[in-house]
């Protein structure tokens, strides 16, 4: 079954929610959360890796000059350097 | 910035220092690139000598019109640095075109030291000069950074 389930998870590209699966129902098995929040719960961590593998491809692809980590914007770093305003 | 009503979309932008370099330009309108990325935007960082150089290559195989669509299809594309280039008169045609194609679809940025009077000495085609300004500055928002350099000796 479980075999079957990861082999499913691979064909429709589901790669988080096949990460994930053998831990969460293991959890589920203790906790026994609903049908549909175990699920939902599922269906959002792979919707949310999607986000982060689609942002890291479009940030390969834009070629930037710097490798800037996704949380600092150059911007800021930009305007540290300069001098404070003159009083 | 966080919404596809982004004010610089799909309007150019021209970030400009007057004489001299260093003043952030690149590191501000890259700023401006990452935040289009981060909220969902195709775009492209290209230095002016890497662009002119592949539209000449690709002069070579006939494949200028697959570059420009590649191009022209990008939300936001960042050209660093447009200075005194040396360019061929098929480099600028198809410069041209791009920002033809580009023009009030997409959003383009450009960095650049020169004055918007000194751009017929890049481009080397007073007539096409002005028909490309013309363009560029219908819906553009110029931006000129004057202040200390950012790469001058430190302590």
């Amino acid at each position: 079954m479980t075999e079957e389930i990861q082999q499913l998870l691979k064909n429709l590209r589901l790669h988080k929610i096949a990460e994930i699966i053998e831990g969460e129902l293991a959890a589920a098995g203790t906790t026994s959360p609903s049908y549909s929040d175990l699920l939902a719960r599922l269906l959002r961590a792979e919707w949310l890796d999607q986000q982060e593998r689609r942002l890291q491809s479009r940030f390969k692809h834009a070629h930037l000059p710097e490798q800037w980590d996704f949380g600092v914007v150059p911007l800021q770093a930009a305007t540290r350097r300069l001098p404070p305003p003159d009083p | 910035m966080n919404s596809p009503s982004w004010s610089l979309f799909p309007r150019p932008s021209i970030w400009s220092s007057s004489v001299q370099p260093e003043f952030g330009k690149t590191g501000l309108a890259s700023g401006l690139l990452l935040k289009a990325l981060q909220n969902g935007y195709r775009g492209l960082f290209i230095r002016a000598q890497d662009l002119f150089d592949e539209m000449y290559a690709s002069l070579a195989d006939r494949a200028s019109r697959k570059l420009i669509r590649r191009w022209a299809r990008l939300d936001c594309l960042l050209i660093d640095e447009v200075g005194y280039l040396n360019l061929r008169p098929e480099q600028t045609n198809i410069f041209f075109k791009l920002m033809e194609e580009r023009c009030r679809r997409k959003a383009t940025l450009i960095t650049t030291n020169l004055e918007y009077d000194q751009w017929a000495r890049l481009l080397g085609n007073k007539d096409l000069t002005e028909a490309l300004l013309s363009r560029l500055r219908h819906q553009c928002q110029t931006i000129r950074i004057n202040g200390p350099s950012l790469r001058e000796p430190q302590g």
